[in-house]
C-alpha cells in the first residue's frame, strides 16, 4: 500500500512538471548509463541487458532547455521585491548565441527482447518527437529595441529576419541488434517510419534594412521562402478524423546506425549516427514566398505633416509605419506545394575505460547537424555499476557554449521495476535562474526477465 | 532492496515537489517594474522637388502664368470679364413707326352693304426703317422680336376684317400678311407678331410700305357716317440679322483694367525689374464690318503711391488697331492682337512697370467702317470686344523680394521625445538666392520661437551664365542645415498653430544681374528627421 502510494505521488509530480518545458537533446549522460534500456535510442548497438517493457507515456520523458540567456539575465530582482526586465542583457546574450533550440522526445510505447537465445535483440518504440531551431538575429533585437539609428545597425546593411525550423512527428522504430566478431562487436540498426504532423522549414530568410547615414533613406530588400505543413488553419486541426490525426499523410523514413567494439578487457569504443532521414510533407501545406525576391524597395518616408502626426501619436502612426513596411514585403501565400525536410542528424563517438565491473570512465563526443549548422558537445563521466540493482553516474558536460554543466544519473532496479533519472546539468535544476541549460530525463520500465541471471552477451 | 528502491522514489518525489512550488513564486510578475524603451529612430521625410510653377502660389500671386515651347515662364494677367462688349443691339436701333388708318362709311357704301359685301380699298403707308439712322442702308433685316400694335375705335360691329400686308416682307419665305377681325364697336387692341419677318429691301434700301385693306360683310346696320379709326405702331425691338451698311458709327470708349497682383501683395515687397514686359490688346470682331480701334489710354496705376503713367501717346502707329470684317456666312470671328513691348513703345514698358502698377487701364475708341461704305452685316450674337493682357516674362533682376507664407503646424508636447533633429539638404536650381527665417507662431501670430534662432537659412542661387542669363548646367546652389529640438524647445512651441516662413529673394550678383526663370528649374528639398524617444512600457500592475 505504502509502495503504491509512493509510486502514484511520484507519477503525479512528474505530470505536474510537464507543462513547464522547453528542450534540447544531446543526451550525454544517458549515453553511458548501461542499466537504462532507452540507451538503445542513442546507439542501436547498445543492447539492453534485459528484456523490458516501458510504461506507456512514462518510460522516457525528457525535460530540458538550451537558451542564449538565463532567467537571471533578463529578470533582475530589486528592492521591495520588485523585478526589472533587462532587455539589454537579453540582447547581449543573443548577440553571442542566437539560437533557441528545442528537441523533445516522449516515449509513448517501447519494449525490447532478445531472440534466438540472446543472439539478437529486437526493440520497438513509438515516440512523439519535436525538433525546433529558432534563429533570432541580434540585428532584429537592435532594430526593435534601439531603433534603426542605433550604432550597431545604422548605415549598415543588416538582415533582421528570424529563421524558424521545426518539426513535430511520430516515430515508429524497429531496432535490430546483434553480435559479431566473437562478441567483440555489437551492431544495431533502427528502421523508422515517420508520420509528420507539423513542419516549418525556412529555405530563405532575408529581410535586409539599410539606413543611409546622410539622408536617412531606408532601403528594404526581402527574399523569404518558408514552407509549412499543418500550420495553416490550426483552429480546425483537431476537427480531422482520428485516422488523419494519427497518420496525417506526411510520410517519412529514417535510419539509425550504431556500433560498439570491445578493443580489450578495459577499452571499448562506440559510435552511432542517428536520424538519417526525411519527411515528405504533402498535406495542409502553405508556403510563404516573397513576391519579388531580392528586389530593393525604398521607404519613401513621411511628409512633414504626417511626421508631425507621428510625433503626436506614436501608437497609431507607428502601426501605420509598420504596416507600410509590411506592405513592402509582399508575401504570397502558395498552397499545396509538396516538399521534403531532413531530420537533424546526431553523431556520437565514445569510448569507455573499464577499471573493473564497478568502475567505468567514459568520453563522449556528440554533435547535431541541422540546417547547415553543427552543434557539438563533449562529456566526461564516471559510472559506478552495482550490477542488477544500481547504476550511478557523475559527468562533466560541455554544450550550448556553457562550460559549467555537471550532470549525473541514477538507475535503480527494484525487482521488475526500473526507475532512472538522468540530468546533463544538475546545478541547473537547482539554480535554474542562473543557467542557460537545464535537463532531466526520467522513466519507468518493467524488466520482463529480471529473475534470469544472464551474463552480458552469453548465448548458445 | 525493495525498501531501498521505495525510499529512493520517495526522496525523488519530494525533491520534485519542492522544485515545483519554489519556482512558482518566481513567475509572479505583479511587481515587475515598467520597461524603459529608448530607441533612436532615423526617418526620411518625403523628398520634394519644387519647380517654379509649383512655387508661384507661395509668392502670393494668382496662378496665371504662361510657359512657352522653350520653357520660358511668364506671369500673365488678363481681364476675364466679357461684360463690356459692343453688341448687336448697340449697332442699330430702330424707332417705332406709327401711322393711322381711318375709314368712314359713305351713303353709297351703305347702299352696297345692304345688298352685298363691300371691299375696303387698300391704303398704303410708307415705312422707312432707317428713319432715325440717316447713314444706315438696310438691304435686309430680319426681325427677331417685333410687333405691329393696333388700337382701334369703331362705331359699328361687323364680321368683316382688315388685312395688313407688307409687300417685301416674308416669313419663312411666305409673303407677310395678317388679318384683324371682326370689327367690334368701341375700343379694341390687336397685336401682330413680326418675329422672323424678313424685310428684303435690296431693290430699294431702307424703304418699304404697309398696305391695309379689308372687307365689310353685308349688313343693314351700317349707315353712312360710321367710322373706323385704327392707330398702328410698328415696333422692332430686336434685330435678328442685318445686311446693308451701318455708317461710320463710333462708340463710347471701351475701358477696362487688369489687376496686376505681383506688385501689390501684402506678402510680397521688394524691387523687381522685368526686362521684357509686354502689354497686349486683342480685338475680337464678329460684327460684319471693318472696325478701327484707337488706344486712347494705356495707363499704369499704383494706388498706394498714387503714381500713374499713360503711354498711349508713345504707341505711335500701333495705337491704331484696324480689324477686318469677318466673311459673310462664316462663324469665325476676326481676331487681331497687338503686343506692346519696348520695341514699339519707345522703350516705355520699363517705365510703365517701374511704377509697380496695381492696375493697368486701357481705353479704346472704336469706329465702324473707317474707310466708308462697304458691305456690313451682323446677327443677334455678333459683338466686338477687347482683351487686355499683361505679360511679365520672368527675365529680369529682383532685389529684396520679400515674401512670406504660413503653414499649419502643431506639435503636442511629448514627454516621450528626448530630442528631435531635423536635417535638410537643399539643392537650388533657380538663379535666385533665398534667405529664409522660420517662425513658430500661435493663433494670433505671436512669435513663440524660431527654427533658426537669430540666424537665417541662406540658400545660394545656382550660378548664372552671363550670356544666356540661365543657370550653368549641372551647377547648383546647395545648403545643408540641421536643427535640434530638445524637450525645452518642444515645450516652448506646444501652443504653436502655424509656421511662418519669411524669405528674401534676390537674383544673382546682389539682385543686379538679370536672370531668366524657366519652368524646369527646381528647388530640390531633402528632409530627414532623427528622434530619440524615451518611453515607459507598463508591465506589471
Amino acid at each position: 500500500m505504502k509502495k503504491r502510494i509512493v509510486y502514484i505521488l511520484t507519477s503525479l509530480s512528474l505530470i505536474l512538471l510537464m507543462p513547464s518545458l522547453v528542450y534540447p537533446q544531446h543526451d550525454l549522460s544517458l549515453y553511458n548509463l548501461s542499466h537504462i534500456p532507452q540507451r538503445i535510442n542513442q546507439n542501436p548497438a547498445f543492447i539492453p541487458e534485459k528484456d523490458y517493457f516501458g510504461i506507456p507515456l512514462l518510460s522516457g520523458i525528457h525535460l530540458a532547455n538550451a537558451n542564449p540567456f538565463s532567467y537571471n539575465d533578463i529578470l533582475v530582482k530589486g528592492n521591495n521585491d520588485s523585478t526589472s526586465i533587462e532587455i539589454g542583457n537579453l540582447i547581449n546574450k543573443i548577440s553571442k548565441n542566437d539560437h533557441i533550440r528545442l528537441y523533445t522526445d516522449l516515449d509513448l510505447l517501447s519494449f525490447g527482447f532478445k531472440i534466438d537465445h540472446g543472439r539478437y535483440y529486437l526493440n520497438f518504440s513509438l515516440r512523439e518527437r519535436i525538433s525546433q531551431d529558432i534563429f533570432i538575429p541580434e540585428n532584429l533585437c537592435y532594430l526593435m529595441w534601439n531603433g534603426n539609428a542605433a550604432p550597431e545597425i545604422f548605415a549598415k546593411q543588416v538582415n533582421v529576419s528570424p529563421r524558424v525550423n521545426a518539426s513535430v512527428y511520430a516515430e515508429y522504430g524497429l531496432t535490430f541488434s546483434g553480435y559479431a566478431l566473437e562478441k567483440k562487436l555489437t551492431y544495431g540498426v533502427r528502421l523508422k517510419y515517420l508520420a509528420g504532423r507539423f513542419n516549418i522549414t525556412t529555405n530563405k530568410s532575408v529581410f535586409e534594412i539599410f539606413t543611409d547615414s546622410n539622408d536617412y533613406r531606408i532601403l528594404l530588400k526581402s527574399d523569404i521562402e518558408v514552407q509549412t505543413s499543418g500550420i495553416d488553419d490550426l483552429d480546425t486541426y483537431l476537427d480531422q478524423k482520428i485516422g488523419s490525426l494519427l497518420f496525417p499523410g506526411n510520410h517519412g523514413f529514417g535510419i539509425d546506425l550504431g556500433l560498439n567494439y570491445q578493443i580489450n578487457e578495459n577499452i571499448n569504443v562506440n559510435a552511432s549516427v542517428l536520424d538519417l532521414g526525411f519527411i515528405k510533407w504533402r498535406t495542409r501545406n502553405l508556403s510563404l514566398v516573397s513576391e519579388e525576391p531580392g528586389k530593393e524597395f525604398e521607404f519613401e518616408g513621411y511628409k512633414l505633416k504626417d511626421f508631425i502626426n507621428f510625433l503626436n501619436d506614436f501608437d497609431s502612426t507607428g502601426k501605420d509605419l509598420s504596416d507600410s513596411i509590411s506592405d513592402y514585403l509582399k508575401i504570397d501565400n502558395v498552397y499545396d506545394v509538396k516538399y521534403k525536410s531532413n531530420l537533424p542528424v546526431r553523431f556520437n563517438i565514445g569510448g569507455t575505460y573499464t577499471l573493473n565491473d564497478q568502475h567505468h570512465f567514459n568520453l563522449l563526443i556528440n554533435g547535431i547537424s541541422w540546417n547547415h549548422e553543427f552543434i557539438p558537445a563533449l562529456s566526461l563521466s564516471y559510472y559506478y555499476n552495482l550490477k542488477r540493482f544500481l547504476g550511478l553516474m557523475v559527468s562533466y558536460n560541455i554544450f550550448n557554449r556553457q562550460y559549467t554543466n555537471f550532470g549525473g544519473g541514477i538507475s535503480i532496479n527494484g525487482g521488475p521495476i526500473h526507475l532512472y533519472i538522468v540530468s546533463d546539468n544538475i546545478p541547473g535544476l537547482i539554480f535554474y535562474k542562473g543557467t542557460n541549460n537545464t535537463s532531466i530525463q526520467f522513466g519507468l520500465n518493467i524488466f520482463l526477465d529480471w529473475k534470469e541471471k544472464k551474463v552480458f552477451g552469453e548465448f548458445n | 532492496m525493495k525498501n531501498i528502491s521505495c525510499r529512493y522514489l520517495t526522496i525523488i518525489q519530494i525533491i520534485i515537489l519542492v522544485l515545483l512550488f519554489s519556482c512558482k513564486k518566481d513567475f509572479n510578475f505583479d511587481k515587475t517594474k515598467d520597461l524603459n524603451w529608448n530607441p533612436d529612430i532615423a526617418l526620411p521625410l518625403v523628398n520634394d522637388s519644387i519647380t517654379f510653377e509649383s512655387a508661384i502660389p507661395i509668392f502670393g500671386t494668382d496662378k496665371n502664368f504662361y510657359i512657352d515651347e522653350e520653357g520660358n515662364v511668364s506671369l500673365l494677367y488678363y481681364f476675364r470679364n466679357n461684360a463690356f462688349r459692343i453688341l448687336a443691339c448697340d449697332l442699330l436701333v430702330l424707332p417705332p413707326f406709327p401711322f393711322a388708318f381711318n375709314h368712314e362709311i359713305t351713303p353709297v357704301e351703305q347702299a352696297i352693304l345692304e345688298i352685298q359685301d363691300l371691299i375696303i380699298p387698300p391704303v398704303t403707308f410708307p415705312l422707312n426703317l432707317a428713319e432715325d439712322n440717316p447713314d444706315v442702308i438696310i438691304d435686309k433685316l430680319l426681325v427677331k422680336e417685333g410687333s405691329i400694335i393696333v388700337n382701334s375705335d369703331c362705331s359699328f360691329d361687323n364680321e368683316g376684317y382688315l388685312i395688313i400686308s407688307i409687300p417685301n416682307a416674308t416669313v419663312n419665305g411666305t409673303p407677310f400678311s395678317d388679318t384683324i377681325r371682326p370689327f367690334v364697336s368701341g375700343n379694341s387692341n390687336d397685336t401682330i407678331d413680326l418675329s422672323n419677318v424678313l424685310f428684303d429691301l435690296s431693290s430699294g434700301p431702307n424703304s418699304t410700305s404697309i398696305q391695309i385693306d379689308g372687307l365689310l360683310t353685308k349688313s343693314k346696320e351700317l349707315v353712312a357716317g360710321d367710322l373706323m379709326n385704327s392707330a398702328f405702331n410698328v415696333v422692332i425691338m430686336k434685330i435678328g440679322s442685318f445686311e446693308g451698311y451701318l455708317g461710320q458709327k463710333t462708340f463710347p470708349e471701351i475701358a477696362e483694367s487688369v489687376r496686376v497682383t505681383i506688385f501689390n501683395n501684402a506678402d510680397v515687397t521688394g524691387n523687381m525689374y522685368f526686362v521684357e514686359p509686354s502689354v497686349s490688346v486683342t480685338i475680337v470682331n464678329s460684327i460684319g464690318a471693318p472696325v478701327e480701334n484707337i488706344i486712347t489710354e494705356l495707363k499704369a496705376f499704383n494706388s498706394l503711391s498714387d503714381s500713374s503713367l499713360d503711354i498711349a501717346d508713345r504707341l505711335g502707329a500701333d495705337s491704331i488697331i484696324n480689324i477686318e470684317s469677318p466673311v459673310l456666312g462664316s462663324n469665325q470671328s476676326v481676331i487681331k492682337m497687338v503686343d506692346y513691348t519696348n520695341d514699339n513703345t519707345q522703350n516705355s514698358m520699363g517705365d510703365f512697370f517701374n511704377i509697380k502698377p496695381y492696375h493697368v487701364f486701357f481705353n479704346i475708341h472704336t469706329r465702324l467702317n473707317p474707310n466708308g461704305q462697304t458691305m456690313n452685316f451682323f446677327s443677334d450674337t455678333s459683338s466686338l470686344y477687347a482683351l487686355l493682357r499683361v505679360r511679365l516674362p520672368l527675365f529680369g533682376h529682383f532685389d529684396n523680394l520679400s515674401i512670406q507664407d504660413t503653414f499649419s503646424f502643431t506639435i503636442a508636447s511629448q514627454e516621450d521625445i528626448e530630442f528631435i533633429e531635423f536635417k535638410t539638404h537643399i539643392v537650388n536650381g533657380l538663379p535666385l538666392q533665398a534667405k529664409i527665417q522660420i517662425y513658430f507662431v500661435d493663433y494670433h501670430y505671436n512669435i513663440l520661437d524660431s527654427l533658426t534662432g537669430s540666424d537665417v537659412i541662406t540658400i545660394k542661387e545656382a550660378p548664372v551664365d552671363h550670356s544666356t542669363f540661365l543657370p550653368i548646367p549641372g551647377m547648383f546652389g546647395t545648403v545643408d542645415t540641421s536643427y535640434y529640438f530638445d524637450p525645452q524647445k518642444i515645450k516652448r512651441i506646444e501652443s504653436v498653430e502655424n509656421m511662418l516662413v519669411k524669405a528674401v529673394l534676390q537674383s544673382a550678383d546682389g539682385g543686379q544681374e538679370n536672370v531668366k526663370i524657366k519652368a524646369a528649374q527646381s528647388l530640390r528639398l531633402n528632409f530627414t528627421a532623427r528622434l530619440h524617444l524615451k518611453r515607459n512600457l507598463e508591465i506589471g500592475n
